[in-house]
């Protein structure tokens, strides 16, 4: 009875030590992740959403803001057109673009955030567990209640020159 | 007595640590040369892997620009991109590159590994490049079905052959069996696509092709659409001329039918159409030789005859436009890579399809 406990225990530990080492060695072993695919992700979001009209893209929310005339500029980049809205003080719509747009676009593993002067506009909550890549545009353009078309002598106000970053993790 | 059987206990241990001692240099003997010889991370390899890594970045950064020259054909290709430079596919460039042979493409990209490129939207189903659902080795295969198709032919019969190559080819039925147009109206619905040779319709069949393209059909019809010398049908104004001396221009490259813009194309018969269509060939009158328009939730396309004298292959590519045009490519999860590789890397890059979000995937192994 006793020999048979002190086996028990014995063969217990020999496993413990053989799965210990196997972990250790293969951790040791194993090739770190590439990281340019975050980086990738990070450079093709802020080149897309700077290259897409908003009366382009084929997305539900931003259809309904054309519709209800709260876009009117329909050769607005939909990047032109987060930053317009963040230029008016209306967060909530530059928010909800944001997350709209790029739902499809960043798949649920990636963080990813947008900030337009270091302020956050969206953000997608989740830790960094691996690396961070980011890409900046310069946006700037024509302020609310602005005609584009005013004269020499009656410039329209413009706003910016900003910085938009997009940041995306993993 | 006591301190003899001290010391026999002190040997007993002595014994089992040396057994111990050498039980752990066995094991992790092997454990190292395991790992250094027999996973796909040895040094050799790693070697390898950057390799590939530094290879899949400019293949697929190469992708996603424009490529050079900027409206590059695959006679006409330097470097292999297939967006504007704007983030937004190029579906035409998509079209020249499955044109492009696979070993010519690997000299352009400047790459010795082998790799597959498919686009997939956002839904994860793969996008059709050609009549592929993606571009590269032939030791990947993707899911793929088609659709239901159909030939009827009236009074002539030019693209028999090419229909029975790609019954072959795909391992399709196409139906043909039809008694008479009223039969192939009558269950023409049962099709997603149909190609119909100068069908000579009726104006009650014509009505009824109507209605089968409006819901969402796709026809490929020629010469006599109906039977009258002239008449409205599908939205366009045909019309039938008696005689035939004139060569047709193409004059835009469409994405289904291959044909090169400036290439002349001599029909049998002369008869055309007017009215809201994308002209892809004119007679030197400026009348419609061969077009495409949509109407209803359904396309068509038309051709003033089949048989053509032509530097190209028509009939080709009309069976290629008609091989297309029935893809239906599977999703994204059915891609398989047969055979032994040892390092493979995937690049993903996003972009835009159609003014929808998508993915460009490259994959890239030794």
């Amino acid at each position: 009875m006793k020999k048979g406990l002190f086996f028990t225990i014995d063969s217990i530990l020999a496993a413990g030590i053989v799965f210990a080492t196997i972990i250790f060695a293969s951790s040791f072993y194993a090739e770190e992740q590439p990281i340019f695919h975050v980086s990738y992700m990070s450079k093709d979001l802020i080149d897309t959403l700077s290259a897409a009209n908003v009366q382009d893209i084929s997305n539900g929310y931003i259809d309904s803001l054309i519709s209800d005339g709260t876009i009117t500029n329909l050769d607005n980049t939909v990047l032109d057109q987060i930053v317009e809205f963040w230029a008016n003080n209306n967060m909530e719509r530059a928010n909800k673009t944001a997350s709209n747009v790029t739902a499809p676009l960043v798949p649920d593993t990636y963080g990813f955030s947008i900030l337009i002067d270091d302020e956050t506009i969206y953000s997608r909550d989740k830790p960094i567990a691996k690396s961070l890549a980011s890409s900046k545009k310069i946006i700037s353009g024509v302020a609310k209640g602005q005609q584009t078309a005013q004269t020499r002598n009656n410039p329209p106000k413009l706003f910016g020159p900003v910085i938009v970053e997009i940041r995306a993790w993993q | 007595m006591l301190t003899i059987k001290i010391k026999n206990i002190n040997k007993n241990a002595q014994m089992w640590f040396m057994d111990f001692v050498i039980g752990i240099i066995i094991f992790s003997l092997v454990l190292v040369t395991y790992y250094t010889y027999t996973t796909n991370i040895s040094k050799q390899d790693v070697v390898v892997l950057n390799d590939l890594i530094s290879d899949s970045k400019s293949v697929s950064s190469s992708l996603m620009l424009a490529g050079f020259p900027e409206n590059w054909d695959n006679d006409t290709v330097q470097r292999i991109g297939v967006t504007g430079n704007n983030q937004k596919t190029n579906e035409t460039k998509l079209r020249h590159l499955s044109d492009i042979p696979y070993k010519e493409a690997k000299k352009l990209f400047g790459t010795a590994y082998d790799f597959f490129i498919f686009l997939e939207d956002e839904n994860r189903s793969l996008i059709s490049m050609g009549n592929e659902c993606g571009y590269g080795s032939r030791n990947v295969s993707a899911n793929i079905t088609f659709k239901n198709a159909a030939y009827f032919n009236q009074a002539e019969n030019d693209m028999q052959n090419e229909m029975n190559e790609l019954e072959q080819k795909l391992g399709i039925n196409i139906y043909r069996d039809w008694s008479s147009s009223s039969n192939m109206l009558n269950n023409i619905s049962a099709y997603d696509f149909v190609l119909m040779e100068t069908p000579q319709l009726s104006a009650s069949q014509a009505t009824q092709l109507e209605s089968y393209v409006s819901s969402g059909g796709f026809v490929f019809v020629s010469e006599q659409i109906i039977s009258a010398n002239g008449g409205t049908v599908l939205g366009v104004e045909y019309t039938k001329r008696t005689s035939c001396s004139q060569n047709a221009t193409v004059i835009y490259d469409d994405l289904f039918l291959t044909l090169k813009k400036g290439d002349k194309i001599a029909p049998g018969e002369c008869p055309y159409i007017f009215g809201s269509v994308t002209t892809i060939a004119e007679f030197p009158d400026g009348k419609t030789s061969i077009a495409k328009w949509d109407y209803g939730n359904g396309s068509v396309y038309y051709f003033s005859d089949f048989d053509v004298n032509f530097v190209g292959d028509l009939q080709g590519s009309i069976k290629d436009a008609f091989e297309a045009s029935i893809l239906v490519c599977g999703k994204a999860s059915g891609i398989r890579l047969k055979g032994n590789y040892g390092n493979l890397v995937k690049t993903e890059r996003r972009l835009l399809f159609k003014s929808k979000p998508a993915k460009l995937v490259l994959y890239m192994w030794q």
